[in-house]
């Protein structure tokens, strides 16, 4: 049995059901709010979920059951007396410690918890960081939106935030810089600083099984590094569009990586056809994976935080939902796609467990 | 009125965030009214005033 967490604009959707036929609706929580992102974290059982209210702005929710009671989160604002408000947050990922967590959000900024998502603190070093000034929002905010550690090294974090690049730390975030070399802001124009930070990442992730190597999906580009982010290489050679928003790799293979490629004119499926794209060979090739996916007239958008995964190498598992309110789902890593659910509200995230 | 919902941010906590956010605002989409005219977060208050704090009616 999987458990899919879909956070739409109009609330949490937790779906359950057998890889290859439609899933059941198991429960609603938040209903009618904008759910960005939800989690399950598999240490402890524990539902987190990212909800911004029209209303009443941006709050982390954590449960052990999503069909009771939620409970707000402490410590998910940024210092009063400044002009900045929290906006959103629009990530929230398991850190390597026991009971660590860490969010990120708009404008730029990175939360931790040590207790499993009940009390949050500020990153005030990459909050205070003499660059940020120079930050710029993408079109979706100033959006801290990829967390990524690095396996078995706790002090370890990689940062991907649009539009001002990727940050790392091996301090635990005591000190941050960038890691942006090859990076090529397309979008810009063509005198602009080479050293310029305002790098529309959209989707950064790291091969379990060989940390140094990470995959990124950018603004206009799809990159590979193999020294933990400090260089960049484009490997988008053989796709349809290199525009595009999540990522997603098989944790069993760290050559893989899954990208749905989008029209960069309007943010959707490429000649009306839904497609995922495959390399196994570190980017050298990529493969159309679309046996069961939308062929015809089909103009889905793909958000960045909307393509989960769970198991790996054969068993590997994939789903993505789009704007549209469909949920697409793969159990034999990519080679054939069923329909998991549809007709739900806008779709912002899909996370996987098992 | 800003200092006033602060005092009652810190005298029921759950509230904090809600009404104002970190900058001292009210909220885009929350209405503050003081004896039924719609307020903002400048607006005196006396002692014997009435405050309401409404969501706004929105749709969509």
């Amino acid at each position: 049995m999987t458990e899919l967490l879909v956070g739409t604009s109009k609330g949490l959707f937790v779906l359950e059901g057998e890889p290859g036929s439609k899933f059941e609706l198991k429960t609603r929580a938040f209903v009618g709010e904008p759910v960005e992102y939800a989690m399950r974290d598999d240490r402890s059982g524990r539902l987190l979920a990212s909800v911004t209210s029209p209303f009443y702005g941006p709050k982390i929710f954590h449960t052990d059951d999503p069909s009771g009671e939620w409970e707000q989160a402490t410590g998910v604002v940024v210092p009063e007396g400044e002009d900045v408000a929290l906006e959103r947050i629009w990530s929230i990922a398991a850190g390597e410690r026991d009971g660590a967590l860490y969010a990120g959000g708009d404008p730029g900024v990175l939360f931790k918890s040590v207790d499993g998502g009940a009390a949050w603190q500020l990153n005030e070093p990459l909050w205070k960081h003499p660059t940020r000034p120079h930050w710029q929002p993408g079109a979706g905010g100033l959006c801290l939106h990829s967390i990524v550690p690095w396996p078995g090294e706790p002090d370890r974090l990689a940062l991907g935030i649009s539009a001002a690049g990727v940050w790392l730390t091996e301090d635990g975030g005591e000190t941050w810089r960038q890691g942006n070399e090859g990076l090529v802001a397309r979008y810009g124009p063509e005198d602009a600083d080479e050293n310029t930070i305002a790098l529309c990442v959209h989707d950064l992730k790291r091969a379990a099984k060989r940390p140094e190597r990470m995959f990124m999906q950018f603004h206009g580009g799809v990159y590979r590094s193999d020294n933990g982010g400090e260089v960049w290489t484009d490997i988008s050679a053989g796709l349809p569009s290199d525009f595009g928003f999540p990522i997603v790799l098989d944790p069993g293979d760290p050559d893989s990586a899954y990208v749905i490629p989008l029209s960069e004119d309007d943010r959707t499926s490429p000649g009306g056809r839904v497609c995922v794209y495959e390399t196994r060979d570190a980017g050298a090739s990529w493969t159309a994976r679309g046996d069961g996916l939308p062929d015809e007239d089909a103009y889905l958008t793909v958000l960045r935080q909307a393509f989960g995964r769970a198991g790996e190498d054969s068993a590997l598992e994939l789903y993505f939902g789009a704007k549209s309110g469909d949920v697409f789902g793969s159990s034999d890593a990519g080679e054939s796609w069923f329909t998991a659910s549809t007709r739900l509200p806008p779709v912002l995230s899909v996370t996987v467990s098992g | 009125m800003a200092g006033s919902l602060r005092e009652l941010e810190h005298k029921y906590p759950e509230l904090a965030g809600w009404i104002l956010d970190e900058r001292g605002r009210i909220r885009r989409h929350i209405n503050v009214f003081v004896n039924g005219e719609r307020a903002a977060e400048d607006t005196p208050i006396g002692t014997d005033d009435r405050v309401d704090v409404l969501p706004a009616i929105s749709g969509g």
